[in-house]
């Protein structure tokens, strides 16, 4: 019994002198932490003024450059934070004040350094920073070991707002280091409406993931010439399903009137509910009265939330949808409490039932 | 006296010393791993980007579903912290579920509510009867419905779901305090890997003691309670915990019903929330899973590691006794109706090591327990027991419980600092010691007669919690907006 | 001299637009939450209120609905400039519902907020 109860001893005794360790620890991390806090906090009050001055249009007394470049560390924390909430030419003087400090060339050489967090804060600092520079060292991190790198990489392409980047970030949605479709998607927006020509070539030649998402990203530009393309893939019933709502989507976002066909054909040819619902959305988007009658045959799908989207669609049509709304609203049929919904959303005055027994 | 029998007790003392050792040493490993990931995270902050999906026409709507039964204390306050999210779009569907207070009349008045034509989205059976539907006039995104009780959470969250329009959801409940970027954070897995993640939750914090204003928290202040005190080191253990191998191992089961976000369309085609259990948020995330699998379809549950969500734990041992019956139950439930994934590694790092300890560590963890202080006290009552070993034995096992507990405080302290008062921080340490003589032996005692309850299958009731409200009268402290 | 009252809960960027409006030679006030912000707006009664939307206490939707509602006419008309990065369509129908004036969306440009805020002030407040 004894030489496990001394090992229970000894064990008691480490165990009580890491507690101890880590009070300690803690303690002074506590109080170093709320020191340098409050320090930061005041140096950067100091700092304020000297970014006022550079982002000045028309400054009094001219900075002297010097000034600028000894400013303390702190500095650039403050012009990284502001950074981003800025645009336009204040956004181009800072990233000028940047480069001088010497803070991308800092940056760059990170890019390579071992610790992932190090190459992932590097990235998106010139992503930032660095405008179009640099651009091909960072569509490099693209296929990085860590996955939050890649991630990041792909966020600051879509900052650095180089078109020439697209083809990098697409290629990255597949393959075995692949980049979640959300982050690459967020990426290839931010680079704006200079890459759609890209975009569009991407609908007919990528693969799966990646048409989808340009389906997506072309609708939320609104890009009309992309349309035709668009209704090939809504038509198309051996297409991926995904992409296809995807697609149609993307054309109740652009509103083109040639879409209405291939939209009202999905809602009532296809099986698959939310495919049907998101025809029966877009069209209501789009807005042609020419999809009343297949709108309202869509109010008695099997599906409840087709029927609603149906409902909401034509209330969506103008005069003519809405009157037939309230036609079926006042009527008895099993549809009259989805259309008096969608009715209520016109913010009109609140219908009842008419007949009882007609809800 | 039998030499049996004496081995048998004196047996039975060793066992369970063995397995309450090993159990603390699986969690301090975990613990351990948990604090290299936030220490790793840490490098990140400021670099992930939360701005992008706020300003992001990508990023999710997303209905905020929130029960409430009696709440005229706080309701304002939840409403008001939740139609203020930093979020680019979303909707609260708030569910009066058969309230006899004013909660009701509050929100109508404060929102200036008109009744409309229900629009359902979906079509889950709710068992209470759906009275009437209404939305606000003020343009806040807000609709109310009002439905009878069947005293079930399950049911008004059924009922919010028959009416969301949003392709995410997230669950609140009616006590919750929001961070204001809650969402935001909690959506961004979404946002990121659309196609991949099926839910997400946060970290959750006990929120007695801070000082809040009308909704949101202002500075996370330690309550004077001591049981609170403890609660709330459980709460930085246990998320700590959940930020571990459980999650990188796509093992992650409890999203917390306190705030947790799932994708619509799932949630409704497994049927909405069970109306037979007890514990319906880590149902539903286990019954996602499995349908998931058996679907052949990717899926990720996502933790993610930032204080979200602020939530009254409970100031008394009755309430809390009432409270921790009820989790035990429920996860007996769970681990009942999905016994077949247990140790199945078809259902993979889920079936294999989450199901399984949640079996063998947090259900009949109190069993063990509870028998191991009986065969101590029973060893003692007929003097077989050698009292050095015994304190000994004790002591080390009250060490490696407070290291865990220390631990956990630590990781807190050197990363998110949301206890800003030093004397905050020695109250949670001394909580974290204090833990372990009494509180865990009477916590095991309640989570017992959970699983005894489940045994016997007894009918659950989900009884609400008697609520302060987060800002009403000033209660005794030199708090500002005390939580009392 | 005209009067802006800036209302933003981060302490950079109300600076800086403080900093700039002041050159333009007007007098401005800073507060860094809406509750503070409408207490200043009907204590100071500014020619023009610049706010952020998402603050903590009351955010600037909130804000802009007291400003509107209150009781003295003229506060009531007082120009409101939202200044927020949610600038989507439906966030644009909802600050104007709630009596914005303008927006200006972040990432925003000071010469932007320079041009509208000098639009939005009567004729010949600004000096510059």
């Amino acid at each position: 019994m004894t030489v496990p109860l001394g090992g229970a001893l000894l064990a008691g005794a480490a165990v009580t002198a890491l507690i101890i360790v880590l009070l300690v620890a803690v303690a002074a991390v506590h109080l170093v932490r709320s020191r340098r806090a409050e320090r930061d906090e005041l140096r950067k009050r100091r700092l304020m003024p000297l970014v006022h001055a550079v982002l000045d249009d028309d400054p009094v007394d001219s900075i002297p450059l010097p000034d600028v470049l000894a400013a303390p560390a702190e500095l650039d924390a403050i012009v990284l934070d502001l950074l981003p909430q800025l645009r336009g030419s204040d956004r181009e003087t800072l990233r000028g004040l940047l480069a001088e400090r010497g803070v991308v060339a800092r940056a760059v050489t990170d890019l390579t350094a071992r610790r992932s967090w190090r190459r992932g804060r590097a990235v998106s600092l010139l992503g930032s920073a660095a405008g179009t520079h640099h651009v091909a060292a960072m569509a490099a991190l693209l296929a990085d070991r860590s996955l939050e790198v890649r991630c990041a990489a792909a966020r600051a392409l879509g900052k650095a707002g180089d078109p020439g980047a697209v083809g990098h970030l697409l290629h990255a949605t597949a393959g075995e280091r692949a980049l979640p479709k959300g982050v690459v998607g967020m990426a290839l927006l931010d680079l704006g409406t200079t890459v759609l020509p890209v975009l569009r070539d991407a609908l007919t030649d990528e693969q799966g993931t990646a048409r989808g998402l340009v389906a997506e990203l072309l609708g939320v530009h609104g890009d009309p010439s992309a349309a035709p393309a668009l209704e090939d893939l809504v038509r198309d019933a051996g297409e991926d399903l995904g992409v296809r709502r995807s697609a149609a989507v993307a054309l109740g976002r652009i509103g083109s009137p040639t879409s209405t066909e291939p939209l009202v054909a999905a809602l009532t040819n296809s099986t698959d509910p939310r495919l049907q619902r998101t025809a029966a959305e877009a069209l209501g988007r789009i807005g042609d009265p020419t999809a009343t009658v297949p709108l309202l045959a869509g109010l008695a799908d099997d599906d409840i939330a087709v029927r609603a989207a149906c409902a909401d669609a034509l209330a969506a049509l103008g005069a003519e949808g809405r009157a037939s709304l309230e036609e079926v609203a006042d009527g008895p049929g099993a549809a009259a409490p989805v259309a008096r919904a969608a009715l209520d959303e016109l913010d009109g005055p609140v219908r009842r039932p008419q007949q009882a027994g007609a809800a | 006296m039998s030499e049996v029998f004496t081995d048998i007790v004196l047996g039975a003392s060793w066992t369970v010393l063995g397995y309450t050792l090993l159990m603390d040493t699986i969690m301090f490993t975990l613990v351990l791993l948990g604090a290299r990931r936030v220490a790793e995270a840490r490098h990140w902050k400021g670099a992930e980007g939360h701005g992008e999906i706020f300003a992001s026409p990508l990023t999710p709507a997303v209905s905020l579903l929130i029960p409430a039964h009696d709440e005229e204390a706080g309701i304002l306050d939840t409403l008001r912290a939740a139609l203020g999210q930093r979020y680019p779009s979303l909707e609260v569907v708030l569910v009066d579920d058969g309230s006899t207070d004013r909660t009701f009349e509050l929100v109508a008045e404060r929102y200036r509510l008109t009744e409309i034509n229900p629009r359902r989205t979906a079509s889950l059976p709710v068992n209470g009867e759906i009275l009437s539907v209404h939305r606000a006039t003020t343009g806040d995104p807000l609709v109310v419905i009002r439905k009878s009780s069947v005293g079930q959470k399950s049911d008004a969250l059924n009922a919010a779901l028959n009416h969301a329009r949003h392709p995410l959801v997230c669950m609140l409940d009616a006590d919750s305090l929001l961070e204001e970027d809650a969402l935001l954070r909690v959506a961004r897995p979404f946002v990121e890997d659309p196609d991949n993640v099926i839910a997400a939750g946060g970290v959750i914090r006990a929120a007695n003691g801070a000082l809040t204003d009308r909704g949101t928290v202002v500075e996370p202040r330690l309550s004077r309670n001591w049981l609170v005190r403890i609660q709330a080191v459980e709460y930085l253990r246990s998320f700590l915990l959940g930020r571990t191998g459980w999650a990188d191992a796509n093992a992650l089961l409890i999203i917390s019903g306190a705030f947790g976000l799932f994708r619509r369309d799932l949630v409704v085609e497994i049927g909405g929330l069970d109306h037979r259990s007890l514990g319906e948020d880590a149902d539903l995330v286990v019954s996602m899973l499995a349908h998931q699998q058996r679907a052949g379809a990717p899926h990720r549950v996502v933790f993610v590691p930032e204080p979200v969500c602020w939530t009254e734990v409970p100031e008394t041992l009755r309430v809390l006794g009432r409270q921790r019956r009820r989790w035990s139950h429920g996860l007996a439930q769970l681990l009942w109706k999905h016994r077949r994934m247990i140790g199945n590694p078809r259902f993979g790092a889920v079936g294999t090591m989450a199901l399984p300890f949640f079996l063998v560590f947090e259900l009949l963890g109190p069993v063990v327990e509870i028998f191991g202080l009986a065969s101590v006290a029973l060893a003692a009552g007929l003097g077989i027991l050698d009292l050095g070993i015994a304190a000994v034995m004790v002591g080390l096992a009250l060490a490696v419980g407070t290291l865990l507990s220390t631990t956990a405080i630590a990781v807190e302290v050197l990363t998110y600092r949301r206890y800003r008062r030093g004397r905050d921080l020695l109250a949670l340490v001394m909580a974290a010691v204090v833990e372990n003589v009494g509180y865990r032996q009477v916590h095991a005692w309640f989570r017992l007669r959970g699983l005894m309850a489940a045994l016997a299958r007894r009918k659950p009731v989900w009884t609400a919690m008697p609520r302060v409200g987060f800002s009403g009268d000033p209660a005794p402290a030199e708090r500002l907006v005390p939580l009392g | 001299m005209s009067h802006v009252l800036v209302v933003d809960d981060d302490p950079v960027i109300a600076d800086l637009v403080a900093f700039r409006l002041s050159r333009l030679g007007l007098q401005v006030s800073v507060e860094r939450d809406g509750e503070a912000g409408l207490a200043a707006a009907r204590q100071l009664r500014p020619d023009l209120v610049v706010l952020d939307w998402m603050m903590p206490r009351m955010n600037g939707l909130e804000v802009c609905r007291a400003l509107r509602e209150d009781a003295d006419a003229d506060l009531a008309r007082t120009p409101v400039l939202l200044l927020t990065a949610k600038a989507q369509e439906p966030d644009l129908e909802r600050g104007f519902a709630a009596g914005a004036t303008d927006f200006v969306a972040k990432p925003f440009s000071t010469r932007e907020l320079v041009s509208r805020v000098t639009a939005a002030l009567p004729p010949g407040s600004v000096s510059a």
